[in-house]
């Protein structure tokens, strides 16, 4: 969705988004690779974990605010009809 | 419309800033993997990683000419077009994330050992890489 989002024209709401995702994995690294706090000590693997639960919460919001703005982006249920 | 310079850098500029973003993602968390747990688990994460980007790399180049479709049918003001495409590609992508995964999964040690990654790499790029094909299908929907 960041690629397709600057194919419509808009590169600046990618670029948030970017903050957003970078920012979570960036923070969540450590956080799961020792174990610091509530978080499983999951070593190499926490690394990677870190990546995906970065990603997937950016892109879960990033759709919450696509299909707020009515983008083109999203496929809503009236549009199955054709 | 306006002058094509300064729309071009307008544009590029969020672009150029979010490439410059991962480059920084990159580097902090082999900082941390480095440093936790130590050259082995870097090298698990360098080899693993060259074998993630392989398998996105090769699904990217279709993504790039969905997005052109998308471009040229807005550009073309064909709100419908540009519908049909969204909704070809996003059923098309998820259905190939998917098989990127399995297929990712269950070649990883095989494309390791062709990688000739070192042996003390070798189970930890193992434990990196089936979280990252497990998670295939969301990342590659949230980057294209």
């Amino acid at each position: 969705m960041m690629m397709a989002q600057r194919g419509t024209g808009d590169s600046r709401t990618p670029f948030y988004f970017a903050l957003v995702q970078v920012g979570l994995d960036i923070v969540l690294n450590p956080l799961l690779i020792m174990g610091i706090g509530p978080f499983p000590k999951m070593g190499i693997a926490g690394s990677a974990t870190a990546t995906l639960v970065a990603q997937t919460i950016t892109l879960a919001v990033m759709l919450i605010h696509l299909y707020r703005q009515r983008s083109i982006l999203v496929v809503r249920p009236a549009d199955w009809r054709c | 419309m306006g002058p094509i310079g300064k729309t071009l850098i307008t544009f590029a500029l969020p672009v150029l800033g979010s490439n410059i973003l991962q480059s920084l993602n990159g580097s902090a968390n082999a900082f941390w993997v480095s440093r936790v747990l130590g050259e082995a688990g870097l090298t698990a994460t360098n080899n693993a990683n060259q074998i993630f980007f392989m398998m996105l790399g090769a699904a990217f180049g279709v993504t790039m000419a969905a997005n052109i479709m998308i471009g040229q049918a807005i550009g073309a003001r064909d709100e419908a077009l540009a519908k049909k495409v969204v909704g070809t590609a996003t059923t098309f992508f998820i259905a190939i994330s998917v098989l990127i995964g399995v297929a990712g999964g269950t070649l990883t040690p095989h494309i390791l050992d062709a990688m000739r990654t070192p042996p003390d790499a070798r189970a930890d790029a193992i434990a990196y890489l089936r979280v990252i094909f497990a998670a295939i299908p969301f990342m590659y929907f949230f980057n294209s």
